[in-house]
């Protein structure tokens, strides 16, 4: 039995044999097949395995060019990006093939200028000498913001999951594996739209006895966040709930955010709420604390710490399962109203260590609350924390409006 | 109101605030074939906002890639895990997945 990854195994296909994004995908083979000396360079976002890099590959294979990668989260200060680059921009190679330059993750870059990483990619992007195409994963990135204003961004959405069903049935063929529909059905649906962890998930899986230990492998491996909630507070022994609980399919933002709203949906009472309330905000003083020190490898207590917390609050089968985001109407509303928050978003940095879109949204809701019950208090607390009058008169414009 | 991603639609007018907001969700605009949402448009959003100012439902459809007949992701199997307004805007319907040659079929297509 081979032991080869079959992402690497399947990795150099022709472009056509790629999944999904099909939009995507011919803008970007035409705009490289076109491409002429000065063209805008183009900036590819999306999440992983949505076929960024196996799209550029194919296409530069299929139209002959080679493919200078760089990885902006190694090398990203002035300096290294005019060592990597600098000679093979204006100069051919042995075979005199053409170029194409790849500067994946572009999201790493530092923008800082004693680095100046953003600067040089910028003067790069302003008449490019070589095709150049950049790689993103998260749109809302301040660099990436600003590389899409010079580039002609392409979005790479997630594969659906029937596609990604099709194509692990492919994979197995091509390996002569007889895989049941239900298996291939399980793999896409842990796979939540990355091509990639499907095939890696199906490669772990396959080689399992049989279907339904299969089955249980892939459950036992990850397991829903309402499922983690529910042994969390309905299994009696603290050290079950914890194994199912560090299961959970979610980072460690996303299980406060359910915890959160689940405690808010279910019927507690006051001092149940408040003591599970309090335990929340130590959980998410514990990740800020993580986050801000980069000390990653407390995370292992992570888990921990929330079952410890919340297990023996007497909450037993009292908690419902609720995820919510912040309702769409409020969420259009201040998401229409974010330019009135750009003038504060060093502030609401310093202040909150969140971003403005994340303080209209989670934050400015509740201090437009709390103003609305003791007004003077509240605008005060803002007047100390350094903030200019167009929130503190923002806020008082939507206590009177409600 | 039903959207099919991908295709040219119209809507009647809405003024200019809401033609702004309706841009800055990313949904493309031509003055001729109208209005057309793609894999840049916010489309969780866009439901939202139209459902709100048009007073009615409104769903987005994918195609079937390869029988071009449009799917309503609503009730498809995957429908409670995929995260289909995220996802790109061609699929399969129940259909040609079930087909034996259905990704030699896909390549062809494509």
């Amino acid at each position: 039995m081979t032991t080869e990854m079959w992402t690497e195994k399947y990795r150099n296909i022709r472009y056509n044999q790629i999944i999904g994004n099909e939009n995507a995908r011919r803008n970007f083979y035409s705009w490289l097949k076109n491409w002429r000396k000065g063209d805008r360079a183009v900036l590819m976002v999306g999440q992983a395995g949505t076929g960024k890099n196996t799209s550029i590959y194919a296409a530069a294979r299929e139209l002959g060019y080679f493919v200078i990668e760089l990885n902006a989260s190694d090398v990203r200060t002035k300096e290294s990006l005019t060592k990597k680059l600098g000679v093979s921009l204006y100069t051919s190679n042995l075979f005199d093939e053409k170029k194409l330059v790849l500067l994946d993750e572009v999201d790493g870059i530092y923008g800082r200028e004693d680095y100046g990483g953003t600067e040089y990619v910028n003067e790069l992007l302003e008449k490019p000498p070589l095709p150049i195409v950049l790689t993103a994963n998260d749109y809302d990135n301040d660099n990436v913001l600003k590389l899409s204003k010079k580039t002609t961004v392409i979005h790479f959405q997630k594969v659906p999951l029937r596609m990604i069903e099709m194509y692990l049935k492919h994979i197995a063929e091509l390996e002569n594996r007889k895989v049941s529909r239900r298996l291939l059905s399980e793999v896409a649906k842990k796979s939540r739209g990355d091509v990639r962890a499907a095939i890696n998930l199906l490669q772990s899986v396959i080689d399992v006895p049989d279907t339904v230990k299969q089955i249980s492998f892939l459950k036992d491996a990850v397991i829903s966040k309402r499922d983690a909630m529910l042994a969390l507070f309905g299994e009696k022994d603290v050290m079950e709930a914890f194994h199912k609980f560090s299961g959970i399919d979610a980072n460690p933002k996303e299980k406060v955010h359910i915890l959160f709203y689940s405690i808010l949906a279910s019927d507690l009472r006051k001092e149940q709420r408040k003591a599970a309330l309090k335990a929340i905000a130590d959980i998410d003083v514990f990740e800020r604390r993580i986050e801000s020190t980069q000390e990653w490898r407390m995370l292992k207590w992570y888990d921990m710490t929330i079952v410890g917390k919340l297990h023996d609050l007497g909450l037993r089968q009292k908690v419902r399962y609720f995820e919510e985001e912040p309702i769409w109407e409020l969420k259009l509303k201040y998401w229409t109203e974010l330019r009135i928050f750009k003038s504060i978003k060093e502030k609401v940095n310093q202040r909150f260590h969140v971003s403005v879109g994340e303080f209209a949204l989670y934050y400015l809701p509740c201090l437009i609350s709390l103003a609305k019950k003791d007004k003077d208090t509240t605008l005060g607390y803002l007047g100390r924390s350094g903030f200019d009058e167009s929130l503190s008169t923002y806020v008082e414009k939507k206590v009177r409006a409600q | 109101m039903k959207i099919v991603e991908g295709e040219w639609f119209r809507l009647p007018h809405l003024g200019v605030d809401n033609f702004r907001t309706l841009m800055s969700l990313g949904v493309k605009y031509d003055r001729v074939k109208g209005m057309l949402v793609d894999e840049g448009t916010n489309k969780t959003l866009l439901i939202a906002f139209l459902t709100d100012v048009l007073g009615e439902e409104v769903l987005i459809y994918k195609r079937c890639a390869l029988c071009k007949s449009e799917i309503d992701c609503r009730i498809c199997e995957y429908g409670t895990v995929c995260d289909y307004y995220n996802a790109s805007s061609t699929c399969l319907c129940r259909e040609c997945l079930k087909s034996e040659e259905s990704y030699a079929r896909y390549i062809m297509c494509f």
